[in-house]
């Protein structure tokens, strides 16, 4: 049978690891998320990328937006886009035709066809399709943003 | 005083920074309530279609790759007047009428001024666009650089 | 031993890691004046973690610095509390250790045998003020840039080494982006070690020798170093935190107008801990001012011979005491004077 003593101990330690835990714990949990970068939630905006002729006919071309990298092809007069960031590890693919494909990726040789799927090497996906309209002669691709983190223009005081 | 006592002091304390921290995560949610209401949205939209050609001959003929994205500037050119760096765009609308513009982008820099004149030659210099950039290709141009910095959009980009 | 596989990895004895926790300690440490030297230490150690969370986010370059510091202060998640914390722990430093000063002079237990630690204590005093020079410098606001700029000039009006001094701590004769790396690099890295490197020194002298009871206390009891100890130094550890988080609470930290090398405002002030010099180099011209500066620096480093030499000089009338009191009256009178002008 514990003595009343060393219950009293017992429990002023319980109490004390208890306190000690909840306030270290609340500082380290503060110290952590401090941290944690502050990054806003996705947007789907719609970016200007090439000039509707700028595509060759049957062809493909990798074009540029303040928001990534977008892959543009004409097939028999169909419009399609792609994010032009390869599935496997994130480089950017070029127009390239070749054995059964046409889009072919540089750093480990993975390759797609006209669909975005994948025809040989590493990619574990197809390429992700956008969507992708033409106005006044001009493509347009709806793509997903993170707006950047924006510095208020306030001076704290 | 016992030990016993100095346990609970101590944990007395331990609790009262706990409840500390509380009220920071409280002062921390209402600091980000207004951060949050201060963040501009995204939008391609705001630029009207002359402004998105034009940003489109800015990439297309390589501005960007030396006056920075969106004329933000930045880019390093050893010794060069203009703080050791090309100049960005941002406030040409407050320096050059549209057609001071045009002509500044048909000419070029063909030389840019030393910072120290016993120094190098600054090794990058604006090359001539009279004849690859005319018409409405350079129209555009202009109204997208005059845009430039006028009532700054809070992103960086767009 | 310590038993089965980490036994085998750590030949080590339990007893030779359990000894330390049973040491035995004299009971004059339990007064809380002795409680001052550990303080700082404990401010330290805030400050290195708090100094750390905030290199994630500051950017060392005169032109994203003071962007950088809006950054942590509005955007990041707690960013206010951490730099916020980081501030008000170098203020109470200063006073901690000034407090803990005070209180060795006063008890004067910086006597033989003990006269290195309290000369590695004045170095590290000196440190401490190098860490809150350099530190404010790096917000890179009007009073960042002005403060550094006139202070590197005060170093570079040395005789012999200020010029070679001045080019040092800013990277060419002039503040230059150098400048502020260099700052950066002092705060985080240079200082840090030697303060880090002098205290160890300090603490082992202070072990080695034991500290200095009051002559008058000859007490022989003691007490655990665990748990009784190692409690109140959680306890006191807990307060100072808990200071700290609710003055950063009630006034959270600040930021004046962004730096401007081509304007200088209309009040420069360096931070409260430089009053004292500021103001005397102010009342009085220039070279005199460093000169008795530099004297009083080196008196404080060599305190203690000073004090020995005036006591066999005039023993029993406390002319140190009387002397070192009027230096810090003195001191304390031209920081009020600052303060209020």
């Amino acid at each position: 049978m514990p003595s009343p003593q060393s219950r009293r101990e017992f429990f002023a330690n319980v109490v004390l690891g208890t306190a000690a835990a909840l306030g270290l714990g609340a500082l380290a949990e503060r110290m952590l998320a401090f941290l944690y970068p502050v990054v806003a939630p996705e947007q789907s905006v719609e970016y200007p990328v090439a000039a509707a002729e700028a595509v060759p006919k049957n062809g493909g071309l990798v074009a540029h937006s303040p928001a990534g990298h977008v892959a543009l092809e004409d097939d028999n007069g169909t419009l399609r886009a792609f994010s032009a960031v390869c599935t496997h590890l994130g480089c950017i693919i070029r127009w390239q035709p070749g054995q059964g494909h046409v889009w072919f990726c540089p750093c480990h040789h993975g390759t797609y066809d006209r669909a975005g799927r994948v025809v040989s090497g590493p990619p574990p996906r197809p390429l992700d399709p956008l969507p992708v309209t033409v106005r006044d002669g001009m493509v347009y691709v709806t793509l997903r943003v993170r707006p950047p983190t924006t510095l208020p223009d306030e001076t704290p005081s | 005083m016992s030990i016993t006592a100095q346990k609970y002091i101590v944990a007395v304390l331990s609790l009262a920074l706990f409840a500390a921290l509380v009220v920071v995560g409280r002062v921390e949610s209402k600091r980000e309530e207004v951060y949050g209401g201060k963040r501009a949205p995204l939008t391609a939209a705001s630029l009207d279609p002359q402004l998105q050609r034009g940003r489109l001959v800015f990439v297309k003929y390589g501005c960007n790759a030396c006056h920075g994205p969106a004329g933000a500037g930045g880019i390093h050119n050893l010794n060069a007047e203009t703080g050791g760096e090309i100049n960005g765009l941002t406030k040409v609308s407050e320096t050059y009428t549209p057609a001071e513009l045009a002509e500044k982008i048909r000419t070029g820099v063909p030389t840019v001024e030393k910072a120290d004149p016993t120094g190098p030659e600054p090794p990058l210099h604006m090359p001539a666009y009279r004849d690859l950039i005319a018409g409405q290709e350079m129209q555009d141009l202009v109204a997208y650089l005059l845009s430039l910095g006028a009532g700054k959009p809070k992103s960086s980009s767009w | 031993m310590v038993p089965g596989w980490l036994g085998q990895r750590i030949p080590i004895s339990i007893e030779a890691l359990r000894r330390p926790l049973r040491e035995e300690l004299p009971v004059h440490l339990r007064f809380w004046l002795f409680w001052l030297g550990g303080t700082p230490l404990l401010l330290f150690g805030v400050q290195v973690a708090t100094g750390i969370l905030l290199t994630f986010y500051y950017v060392p370059n005169p032109a994203h610095a003071y962007d950088s510091v809006r950054q942590i202060t509005l955007v990041t998640r707690f960013g206010w509390l951490i730099r916020g914390m980081h501030h008000t722990a170098s203020q109470l430093m200063f006073v901690a250790v000034l407090l803990h000063m005070i209180r060795v002079f006063v008890t004067r237990a910086y006597r033989a045998p003990r006269e290195l630690t309290w000369v590695l204590g004045v170095v590290l005093f000196l440190v401490t003020l190098g860490f809150g020079f350099t530190g404010y410098s790096l917000v890179y606001d009007q009073l960042s840039y002005w403060a550094t700029t006139v202070g590197t000039n005060l170093i570079g009006s040395l005789p012999v080494l200020g010029r070679p001094a001045l080019w040092m701590l800013r990277g060419g004769p002039d503040v230059n982006p150098n400048t502020l790396s260099r700052f950066y690099d002092f705060h985080i890295g240079v200082l840090p070690t030697l303060f880090v490197a002098v205290i160890v020194l300090h603490l082992l002298l202070v072990r080695l020798h034991g500290v200095a009871r009051l002559q008058s206390d000859t007490r022989k009891e003691t007490y655990d170093f665990f748990p009784d100890h190692v409690l109140r130094e959680a306890a006191i550890g807990l307060v100072v935190l808990l200071a700290l988080v609710v003055a950063t609470m009630v006034k959270p930290p600040e930021l004046g107008p962004p730096a401007n090398p081509d304007i200088t405002p209309a009040h420069i002030r360096p931070e409260w801990y430089f009053f004292p010099p500021y103001h005397w180099l102010k009342m009085v011209p220039m070279h005199v001012g460093i000169v008795t500066s530099g004297l009083f620096v080196v008196a404080m480093v060599l305190w203690p011979w000073v004090d020995e030499g005036l006591e066999r000089v005039a023993p029993g009338k406390h002319l140190g005491m009387v002397l070192g009191i009027a230096g810090w009256l003195f001191t304390l009178v031209l920081l009020v004077l600052e303060a209020l002008s």
